[in-house]
């Protein structure tokens, strides 16, 4: 198993303000699947996607990536651990305005040890002639492309996306689907998406239903489909 | 890093804003290089002069005129140096010239330009009222009934800033001026008032001044921390020195704070891009560093600028700072310390005052 989450508690606020955004959560997933997690809002989807990403720490319970004991790790490590093995695509892309296209991608290889090379990156994600282009001058799905790029460079062992087709339309959607779908099979990386969007889940290894802070469903999909099937 | 080339690009999109921000810390630091600049050159130049004419520890006056042998007497008992000096004030057309006898020991005068009297028909003046008034060497001036040639200006280290009475409160180059005459001119001047100036080389002033009292009748002691004539050539530059380091902290705290005004849109818009950056595994040193480096480019424009501007400007720059004072000779530089100042503490206290939040 790449991924192990055991008893993951998550409060946030005190008193009569107290949420539990994770109530005990245990779910695992192997290495190299698509695992796509569903909820409503406020169910805890974007909690245990940033406990995962290591943006955030539990209040108790164990999360595991590869071996290595994440819930453990001080400050300084879960930087580290962040910086070499987790790549994260936002729903609104979080490019920055004023680097072109190459640059976004260049800014998180220049901090790790052992990025991908850009130009063949780029050009397996077909946005290698976007390179001198800025975000402002791209559509959204072209965007999410250099963001999927950008959080790929490092090679991480897992991709988290957070709604990652939430300000596309379906054409769009497809296109970052696919781009997704092909980095899981050619890189191996092990991808979490997050989202509203069922239809997505026809693509994924692992589908977790995720509710009230608590697991409350996780199959195995036995009728995976490509991208190209998916009814969005 | 390629997060650098932001720089160059935020510049050119917001170059108003940058250059608005470099010019606010280039009248900050030109301020406190004005102040400083001032400040410490006319103290060094007020503890040369005080140093090299002996300036007076205190002058007093009494009812009865010491003798000369006492003189010496009362230097050997309390280890003091002691001096005797005439003079007289005479007026005319509504304007004073107060005429001191030549003096070697103490609060001795200094020719700052020409030459010194060496005939009986020539006297040096002092060069505050010769510039107020028009007045070159070579020009003649009535003292009294008689009329004397300028062969020069000349100052004295206890009237650097030229008061005519102690009490008053502001300087008097309009209507009075100290001159020296040779010693055969003053003589035949008549009548002169005496006073007496004193060095101290031991902590014994109340003994001193008792006995003085006892024997001649203390009329006034003025000591020369009580004497605005010579205190206000140090603390007032003292008080520059001071204004300076104020001016270097409080006015780039106003610049910050309109800047952030102006910025408040790009900051809320750059929260999103370092929470980003933060989720990409930038230690909070490498994005501190980076957005410090925002702020840090109009402190380092204005600080390079401002400095390069003073130190070629520094003489007339500093020259600003004498108004209230004689036209002193005074040396004003740029000394690295300042430099050093003028340049990190904008550089560093900008990119500081944004980051925690001003």
């Amino acid at each position: 198993m790449l991924l192990t989450i055991s008893n993951a508690v998550k409060v946030y606020g005190s008193g009569d303000t107290q949420v539990h955004a994770l109530d005990g959560v245990n779910f695992s997933l192997d290495k190299g699947k698509i695992c796509v997690i569903l909820g409503p809002s406020g169910s805890g989807k974007s909690t245990l996607m940033n406990m995962i990403g290591g943006v955030d720490s539990l209040d108790s319970g164990i999360l595991t990536v590869d071996d290595r004991e994440i819930s453990k790790m001080n400050k300084k490590e879960l930087t580290q651990y962040r910086k070499e093995d987790v790549g994260f695509v936002f729903q609104f892309y979080n490019l920055i305005d004023d680097l072109s296209a190459e640059e976004n991608i260049q800014v998180v290889a220049d901090i790790c040890e052992s990025p991908l090379d850009l130009e063949d990156l780029m050009e397996s994600l077909g946005i290698a002639q976007l390179k001198n282009r800025f975000p402002r001058e791209l559509s959204g799905g072209q965007q999410q492309r250099i963001a999927i790029a950008r959080a790929m460079v490092k090679n991480p062992k897992i991709l988290l996306c957070d709604e990652l087709t939430g300000a596309l339309d379906s054409h769009s959607s497809r296109s970052v689907l696919t781009v997704v779908e092909k980095l899981n099979q050619v890189y191996g990386t092990t991808v979490i998406m997050i989202t509203h969007n069922a239809a997505i889940s026809a693509m994924a290894d692992q589908i977790v239903y995720i509710k009230d802070g608590k697991i409350s469903k996780s199959i195995l999909n036995p009728q995976k489909a490509p991208v190209s099937q998916l009814d969005l | 890093m390629v997060l650098k080339k932001r720089y160059r690009r935020d510049i050119r999109h917001n170059l108003s804003l940058y250059v608005s921000a470099t010019i606010l810390t280039v009248l900050a630091l030109l301020l406190f290089y004005l102040y400083d600049i001032c400040g410490t050159g006319i103290l060094s130049y007020a503890n040369k002069i005080f140093a090299s004419q002996k300036i007076e520890d205190a002058n007093f006056s009494t009812y009865l005129e010491i003798p000369d042998r006492e003189i010496a007497e009362y230097e050997k008992k309390y280890n003091l140096e002691l001096e005797k000096q005439h003079y007289l004030n005479l007026e005319n057309d509504g304007i004073t010239a107060r005429v001191f006898e030549r003096n070697s020991k103490i609060d001795i005068h200094y020719v700052t330009a020409g030459r010194d009297a060496t005939a009986d028909n020539e006297i040096v003046i002092s060069e505050g009222f010769a510039q107020n008034m028009g007045i070159l060497i070579g020009d003649s001036l009535e003292i009294g009934d008689k009329t004397y040639t300028i062969t020069g200006f000349a100052e004295r280290p206890d009237y650097l800033f030229m008061l005519q009475n102690l009490g008053d409160a502001d300087k008097n180059i309009s209507s009075f001026f100290i001159c020296y005459m040779t010693d055969h001119a003053f003589d035949d001047l008549g009548e002169t008032s005496c006073q007496y100036f004193v060095r101290y080389h031991e902590d014994n002033h109340r003994n001193f001044r008792k006995d003085i009292n006892d024997n001649y009748t203390l009329r006034t002691y003025t000591a020369a921390k009580d004497n605005l004539r010579i205190n206000m050539v140090t603390d007032q530059p003292e008080l520059f020195i001071t204004m300076g380091h104020i001016s270097l902290f409080i006015l780039p705290l106003m610049a910050v704070v309109l800047i952030s005004t102006i910025l408040s849109r790009k900051i809320r818009n750059e929260q999103k891009m370092i929470g980003t950056l933060a989720a990409y595994g930038y230690t909070n040193h490498q994005i501190i560093r980076h957005y410090a480096g925002f702020a840090a480019i109009p402190g380092i424009l204005g600080g390079i600028l401002t400095t390069v501007l003073v130190a070629i400007l520094a003489q007339p720059y500093g020259n600003l700072g004498l108004m209230d004072y004689e036209p002193l000779k005074a040396d004003f530089k740029l000394h690295i310390p300042q430099m050093i100042l003028g340049i990190i503490i904008p550089t560093l206290l900008l990119p500081f005052l944004r980051l925690t939040g001003f």
